[in-house]
């Protein structure tokens, strides 16, 4: 499509008239200030961070952590479940013995009592 | 990560004449090529490491210069209107060739800024930037077939007008 602008007498005048110009002097100045500027403030910014104390914050938590934590939680509640249903259990045999005991008890006296009206002394 | 000052002062130095050009030619006015200028600049300070050779940072100078270009003009109420022989005394360029005179720069500048912004975005970077349809194709993302009508339009319309004003460079078909 495009000629080559040496065959062209007028595209070779545009290209001759489209030649870069100069950038104002400006330009630089301003681009050097502002990058100054910049890297001033980013320095600014990352001294201010490092006065701030550091403190732990959940989002700095391993990943593992929080799982840890679940399951230490959990082995800790079903011990002291299992401790408590073996009191349980306990406090229960010691009740049924003292109550098959004051049965026991209950039945000797009974007995007792019918050898004593039989005439029979159980201390001879 | 922000460009060391002596890298970023090479780089200015180095593309600052081609990434005002283009702003200039395609924006039309000076101040808002030399704000243009100064946003492409910066945002190359502050992200140049994702850039990997010269080449590539002359591609992303172009294409970012002319995408901020464009949307400036697209800004403008209408088509700029900056007097040939004014936008001459603001802009300095060699005009010691014999065969070229101001006046003629100006007209042709003038012929340009006349162009839609789709042509003149071409036209700039074709007879500025000497850049190959394809490649500016593929700066701009556009088909290599839409690229070349453009040029073709560009080249035409600027042709035509250049014959009403110019009488000596009518190219005989």
């Amino acid at each position: 499509m495009c000629v080559k602008p040496n065959h062209d007498p007028f595209e070779a005048e545009l290209t001759k008239a489209m030649r870069r110009v100069e950038a104002p002097q400006s330009l630089a100045v301003y681009l050097m200030n502002a990058a100054e500027a910049e890297t001033h403030r980013a320095t600014n910014a990352k001294s201010s961070t490092r006065l701030t104390p550091r403190l732990f914050t959940f989002r700095r938590m391993p990943n593992w952590l929080g799982g840890a934590i679940a399951a230490a939680l959990v082995a800790a509640t079903f011990a002291s479940l299992q401790q408590y249903r073996h009191h349980e259990r306990t406090l229960e045999a010691v009740h049924q013995f003292e109550a098959s005991q004051r049965i026991t008890d209950r039945a000797l006296e009974h007995t007792r009592e019918q050898l004593q009206r039989a005439g029979i002394q159980l201390d001879q | 990560m922000a460009l060391e000052p002596t890298e970023f002062r090479r780089l200015i130095e180095q593309h600052q004449k081609m990434v005002f050009s283009i702003a200039l030619r395609v924006a039309g006015e000076h101040g808002t090529a030399e704000e243009i200028a100064q946003d492409v600049f910066l945002e190359l300070f502050r992200g140049a490491e994702k850039l990997e050779s010269e080449d590539h940072i002359r591609f992303w100078l172009r294409r970012v210069t002319v995408h901020r270009a464009t949307d400036a003009l697209r800004k403008q109420a209408r088509q700029p209107e900056v007097d040939a022989e004014e936008w001459l005394e603001e802009v300095h360029f060699d005009t010691t060739d014999a065969a070229l005179s101001a006046s003629l720069v100006a007209r042709l500048e003038e012929l340009l800024r006349a162009l839609p912004e789709v042509q003149r975005v071409a036209m700039v970077l074709r007879y500025q930037e000497d850049m190959m349809p394809e490649e500016i194709a593929k700066l701009l993302g556009q088909p290599l077939a839409t690229v070349k009508s453009h040029l073709q339009r560009g080249l035409t319309l600027m042709r035509r007008k250049a014959a009403i004003t110019m009488k000596e460079y009518v190219r005989e078909t």
